[in-house]
């Protein structure tokens, strides 16, 4: 038998404490011999929670990649959504509500279905569409009327078999199979089993359908079947028999998850290799007729589905040396004062709470990662200002005084100073981003309800007016970023919650991607320009906790904050959007409660070589 | 079986509920120091290691809307250029999902 030194080219070290631990170390062996153990680096298989879904979804489809996925039109709803690996947005109207099954394949940008199931009235659609990336078109109708069978391919190579016709879908099942090429359907081959609820993975020329209901009624089968182009041979069975599954990856590479005629339903996971089924990991939250995406057997997303009722959970699976937690909020410390419409500073370990009301105040806390302390407060008491910059150096402007203030104030660590240049125009109800030397204030109220679009540009010591304003007049809006790449986004103006974004390069505004819900007085001021993160705030039905990500192009939801509300306080321009914090707010009184929020953690972990 | 579980705690700051609790269990804060949580074991346990006092659906509903009802009537009593810088107009009704 071969050496370790025979086979990788070197004896096992000797250390007396595990390495800094890096992507090479995979697959090696060192001594620790401090704790006398044998280590490695090796790959571990685990789902972790995600982002969940902005709809609840039963019997929706699923495509894409972990990182690039598209699901929806499930529920008999027409909404699509589409991931990014970190959070949704809203991709485009299916043209009919539906319940999609498994009838899709293809990419985030191009997709394609054969339409499943509406119901009440039920309707055996035999429309078929294809996606790209924005909107979905109508393609030649699939021939005979197909619901709950599954896909594999691409829009021009496309496979759609098994499933039921109706009425009633309830035994009429089918072994039979369509393709289509781009332009026109054809028969394909067949099963050699017909069932419905059935999960498809790979492409048209290289494909697998596994598990599915056979007749007479939900008993789930373990048969599995590849698929060459052209007809069906079997494959190793699946350890457990099951209907309502999703599957993801290529044929000798690929997982299948969930499904079941439970309660409970199956959290099981099986991954093949191109020659025997494996049992991986437990999803979760065991759930039927999911989406799924994945390109392969380490790396795929469990998208809604139903527990009973209808969910909005994400869960991926990735195999890794690294072991990935999922971003969360947490409690922080509480405020010595509870209020609302209060500025921020700095970062979840060093910030600033500014100001705000009821009663309007100027008092200024400090927060360590663990605790407030209230310090010198603002010079001039005022709610719902400006406010940006760290814990030791930190810009306060304009604000309610009473009345629209025109106020500015710098802190150095330990004192606030008015500036004796004011802003040109008093406002409240203003935003902005930068640090004491170069910074934003914009919009606002003077006086309500007008909105102002007032840019004007901090340079150390005094204000001057940009010459190039909002591109819409908005109040109570958020900001992040510094002076020469800075985010305006959201707001109230026009009578509506805004979803409005635009970036700020130094002199001029441009537009980006619009936020996924309208809203105000969320906290401001965290992240970048590359990587922001907006958390809750006031949208049309009140205060949320919904939360959105930002990435220099488009927005995508974020687990949400613990306790909706609005009216908080946020960052300055060194935090960044996976460690956020928000500090009071309002929900139906003023809060002292803080949340702070880490986002995705990635490590990598040794382990310990036994025997046993 | 009920999907979730109700109950009030007070906020007690950092640690009261943490990111490890927010992985484990379903959790959504309300007005009144409401609290619902997923019914499985880590929300049952969580809530009750905060001293939580467990309340059926109606009762915290109640709560709530007692909570609610206060800030409409604060928000009434309020002049109408104080009204107009609220956010959202009179506090909405908040109903248990």
């Amino acid at each position: 038998m071969a050496t370790y030194e025979e086979i990788y080219g070197k004896r096992v070290e000797v250390l007396d404490a595990d390495p800094t631990l890096n992507a090479a170390y995979e697959g090696q062996v060192w001594y620790n011999s401090t704790t006398g153990t044998l280590k490695t680096v090796g790959t571990t298989a685990a789902w972790v929670s995600g982002t969940p879904t902005s709809n609840t979804y039963d019997q929706n489809g699923g495509c894409g990649t972990q990182t690039a996925a598209l699901t929806g039109a499930g529920s008999n709803k027409t909404s699509m959504e589409e991931y990014n690996g970190t959070g949704w947005t809203a991709g485009g109207v299916v043209p009919a509500a539906q319940e999609l099954q498994s009838q899709l394949a293809g990419t985030q940008t191009a997709a394609i279905m054969k339409s499943g199931l509406h119901q009440n009235p039920d309707r055996y659609n035999t429309e078929a569409y294809t996606y790209n990336g924005t909107s979905w078109s109508s393609i030649p109708a699939a021939p005979g009327n197909r619901v709950r069978g599954a896909a594999a391919g691409t829009t021009t190579a496309f496979l759609c078999a098994g499933g039921a016709s109706g009425p009633p879908t309830f035994t009429n099942r089918l072994s039979t199979s369509v393709e289509y090429n781009g332009s026109s359907w054809t028969a394909g081959g067949a099963l050699s089993t017909a069932r419905a609820y059935l999960a498809g993975l790979g492409i048209e020329s290289a494909a697998i359908m596994a598990g599915g209901a056979v007749p007479p009624s939900y008993t789930g089968t373990n048969l599995t079947e590849q698929y060459d182009g052209s007809s069906f041979s079997s494959l190793p069975t699946l350890n457990t028999a099951r209907h309502g599954l999703s599957a993801a990856g290529t044929t000798a590479s690929n997982i299948v998850f969930g499904g079941g005629a439970g309660p409970p339903f199956e959290n099981k996971t099986e991954s093949y290799d191109g020659s025997a089924w494996t049992v991986q990991p437990t999803m979760g939250t065991g759930r039927t007729y999911l989406g799924g995406a994945g390109a392969d057997s380490t790396a795929a997303v469990a998208m809604a589905g139903t527990t009973g009722s209808a969910t909005s959970l994400v869960e991926e699976y990735n195999v890794s040396i690294n072991t990935f937690t999922a971003a969360a909020w947490s409690a922080g410390g509480a405020l010595g004062t509870a209020r609302r419409n209060l500025g921020g500073a700095g970062t979840q370990t060093a910030a600033l709470a500014i100001g705000g009301e009821a009663p309007r105040t100027g008092k200024v806390e400090s927060y360590d990662g663990s605790s407030w302390t209230e310090g010198p407060a603002l010079n001039t008491a005022r709610n719902t200002l400006g406010a940006t910059g760290s814990s030791t150096a930190a810009l306060a402007f304009g604000g309610e005084a009473p009345g629209p203030s025109s106020a500015t104030e710098t802190w150095n660590g330990s004192s606030w100073t008015t500036s004796p240049n004011s802003l040109n125009t008093a406002t409240r109800s203003n935003a902005g981003f930068g640090t004491t030397s170069a910074a934003i204030n914009m919009g606002g109220y003077n006086p309500a309800p007008a909105a102002l679009s007032t840019v004007e540009e901090w340079g150390g010591s005094s204000w001057t007016t940009a010459p190039n304003s909002l591109p819409a007049a908005t109040a109570d809006l958020m900001g992040f970023g510094i002076e020469t790449a800075g985010v305006a986004c959201g707001g109230y103006g026009g009578g509506t919650y805004v979803t409005t974004t635009s970036e700020w390069g130094g002199s001029s505004w441009t537009s980006s991607g619009a936020m996924i819900t309208g809203r105000s007085h969320a906290a401001g001021g965290t992240g970048s320009q590359t990587a922001g993160l907006i958390s809750g705030g006031y949208i049309a039905t009140g205060p949320t906790s919904n939360v959105e990500g930002y990435d220099g192009t488009a927005w995508s939801t974020r687990p949400s904050l613990g306790t909706a509300r609005s009216q908080t306080g946020g960052l300055g321009p060194s935090s960044v959007s996976t460690a956020g914090l928000v500090s009071g707010g309002y929900i139906t009184t003023d809060q002292s409660i803080t949340e702070e929020f880490d986002g995705v953690a990635e490590t990598i972990n040794a382990k310990t070589l036994t025997t046993s | 079986m009920a999907h979730f579980i109700y109950g009030v705690a007070t906020n007690t700051g950092k640690g009261f509920f943490t990111a490890e609790d927010r992985r484990a269990f379903f959790l959504r804060g309300y007005p009144a120091d409401v609290w619902m949580v997923g019914n499985n074991v880590a929300g049952a346990m969580w809530l009750a290691e905060k001293n939580g006092v467990e309340k059926t659906k109606a009762e915290a509903q109640a709560l709530i809307d007692a909570d609610v009802q206060a800030s409409q009537a604060a928000y009434d009593a309020l002049s109408d250029e104080e009204k107009a810088t609220h956010p959202g107009g009179r506090p909405t009704d908040i109903t248990l999902p």
